[in-house]
């Protein structure tokens, strides 16, 4: 499946609206254009009907084909280009005759559709009757020829009217079922419905040619679709900036978020001065690191000490020694210190009391170091390690005989600890200047172990005392 | 017998679009009957909204008479053609009506022959005024009449003018 990151999800789906919203307006649009126009093109043939109408009106009323067959009207219709054909019907006034007549552009007259049942043996009968005449003696043939000919011309007019009728019935049956104004895309014709003002009624039914309603739709189809195009474009230009300016905060907060923990500098922390939602994000982000550093802090502090005693451990012993901060002149001292027979205190007074006499000793030790930079740490058991920077061998034995004797003063009973029968330590002291160099983790060891080694002379001593030495190869 | 019939129709041949009144201009009108009066109003007179269109043709047709001061108008009878006259036809063949507009001395015939019309239009003296004026010619005698065959009858019309007039001129 296609993954898009957020950027482009924003850009498609934006897109995907505007074009929905945009093809919605545009469908809307070419609907109520369209019908616009198409209710300019009714409303206009309408009125350019009016005259037409009106004549027929006249014409149903008097049952009178003559004037509305006058070449001037008939010239008038044609000169109508959009005029596609025309069926008028009604009922005279007077003897409520119907009245029927269609009129086709292309063939250029109007005929009468219907005729009475015996119009034609009526004539022939007339016909034959001035024929007789003629044959008379004084019989005026100017004017019987005149009556022969005018009927023998209605006579010719009928057929040719039946054969139009006959020609043109689909014509006839399309008018006949018009009912009301429509458009009949099909053949891109409108067809109309007015009724006329005569007395008894009647209906003007016209159709006209709208072929130009093809171009109209292209026309507004373009315009739509140019439109359209514009609105896209410029919404994929501001859904790209946009996507952008989200987006990019987006991924400047991630790149920062991917950063070694350790790197991070809260002050560094991308879009804070926001006041928007991603200027939230980051604050919150800042303040959630903010919070993670003190946790890690405390963690680091709480995996120094000695959860006992509160001293530190050896790896605090580690960090302050490779940090350690001294003039040229002063000395690196280091006591090492074990309560003696404390084995012997754990047997007979429990390992509770063992445990409590372990926070009392190393609350003197943390008691008898007064100045600042000096440290007391327990390395484990009943073994203590004390850092401390001095000028003189003297200054660190009487910090060492000091600690010493504030144990001792504590009075913790220890029955098998004789002659004093209360815990005493002993103490392995070293000392040793030091350079830059000589900070680190191993010169520390090497320290350690020569102060462990003037312990056990100690302990081999006779205990609760403090023996002094500097590296033998320094 | 009816080839031969065509054959002088042919050689008689005038055409159907006609110049000159077809009608006899009558000798006898002194002895005719009055049978209607009317007018033909003026041509600054409005007609009644419900005036026939008929008539509203007559009267555009004819109010320029007389400087468009309008006439009265009588229509004469034939006494042996009283009878055909009030059922309005079918007529028997020799002059029908004549219309006179009294102020003009304009006199418009109607004739019958085997009942169809011949119209004609001359002056009291019996010269034809037919080519005179563009409502005078007998085309324009059949084009109405004819063309109005609600209300023409047999060529002669049902409604008189002076019908529509009684007490609803407006001026």
């Amino acid at each position: 499946m296609l993954y898009l990151d957020i950027k482009r999800r924003i850009i498609l789906y934006h897109f995907l609206l505007v074009l929905l919203l945009v093809g919605g307006i545009g469908y809307h649009q070419y609907k109520y254009q369209l019908q616009s126009h198409i209710n300019s093109v009714i409303q206009y043939h309408l009125a350019s009907s009016s005259s037409i109408v009106s004549k027929f009106s006249q014409a149903i009323s008097g049952a009178n084909y003559a004037n509305i067959q006058m070449p001037g009207f008939i010239t008038e219709l044609k000169r109508n280009k959009k005029l596609y054909a025309m069926r008028v019907v009604g009922f005279s006034g007077n003897t409520k005759q119907p009245f029927k007549v269609l009129y086709k552009q292309l063939a250029g007259e109007i005929w009468r559709e219907e005729y009475p049942e015996n119009y034609l043996s009526d004539i022939q009968s007339k016909i034959d009757k001035l024929q007789e005449l003629l044959l008379k003696k004084n019989s005026d043939h100017v004017k019987i020829v005149f009556l022969i000919e005018r009927n023998q011309e209605k006579f010719q007019r009928y057929q040719k009217n039946q054969l139009l009728s006959e020609n043109n019935r689909k014509l006839i049956d399309s008018f006949k079922k018009l009912k009301a104004t429509f458009i009949d895309f099909k053949t891109k014709k409108l067809f109309i419905s007015i009724p006329t003002d005569n007395k008894n009624g009647g209906r003007v039914q016209i159709s006209f040619d709208i072929s130009e309603i093809e171009n109209i739709k292209l026309q507004i189809l373009e315009n739509i679709l140019y439109e359209s195009i514009l609105a896209l474009t410029l919404s994929l230009i501001i859904l790209t900036i946009l996507s952008m300016q989200i987006t990019s905060p987006i991924n400047k907060l991630s790149a920062f978020i991917s950063q070694n923990h350790k790197e991070h500098n809260l002050s560094d922390v991308p879009c804070i001065k926001r006041k928007d939602e991603i200027g939230n994000l980051a604050k919150m982000l800042y303040s959630l690191l903010e919070q993670s550093k003190n946790y890690e802090n405390q963690l680091e502090k709480l995996s120094r000490k000695d959860p006992l005693t509160g001293l530190g451990n050896r790896r605090e012993l580690e960090s302050v020694f490779v940090n350690i901060q001294q003039t040229e002149k002063m000395l690196t001292a280091i006591f090492y210190i074990d309560i003696d027979n404390f084995k012997k205190y754990n047997d007979c007074y429990g390992h509770n009391m063992g445990d409590l006499a372990l926070q009392k000793v190393a609350s003197s030790i943390e008691g008898s170091l007064q100045r600042k930079g000096d440290c007391a740490f327990r390395l484990g058991g009943e073994e203590f390690v004390v850092l401390i920077s001095v000028f003189d061998i003297e200054q660190m034995e009487n910090i060492g005989e000091r600690i010493r004797h504030n144990i001792q003063n504590l009075e913790i009973e220890h029955k098998l600890n004789p002659p004093q029968n209360v815990v005493t330590i002993s103490i392995g002291a070293y000392f040793k200047k030091l350079n830059s160099e000589k900070k680190t983790i191993k010169f520390l060891v090497e320290m350690l172990n020569s102060a462990d080694q003037n312990l056990y002379l100690a302990k081999k001593r006779g205990r609760n005392c403090i023996i002094t030495s500097q590296l033998k190869n320094d | 017998m009816s080839k031969y019939l065509l054959a002088l129709v042919f050689i008689l041949h005038v055409p159907v679009s006609i110049a000159d009144s077809l009608a006899t201009f009558p000798k006898n009108i002194d002895k005719m009957l009055l049978v209607k009066q009317s007018v033909i109003p003026g041509n600054d007179v409005v007609l009644p909204d419900d005036t026939p269109l008929f008539l509203q043709e007559t009267v555009k047709m004819y109010n320029w008479i007389n400087n468009g001061k309008g006439t009265k108008l009588n229509i004469f009878v034939p006494k042996n053609k009283l009878d055909e006259y009030k059922k309005h036809g079918p007529y028997s063949d020799g002059i029908t009506a004549i219309a006179i507009y009294e102020d003009q001395d304009i006199i418009f015939v109607t004739e019958h022959i085997a009942g169809q019309p011949l119209y004609g239009t001359y002056n009291r003296q019996g010269k034809d005024l037919s080519n005179s004026h563009p409502s005078f010619k007998t085309d324009t005698c059949y084009r109405c009449h004819e063309g109005y065959s609600d209300i023409c009858t047999n060529g002669t019309c049902a409604v008189p003018i002076i019908d529509v007039f009684n007490n609803k001129i407006k001026k």
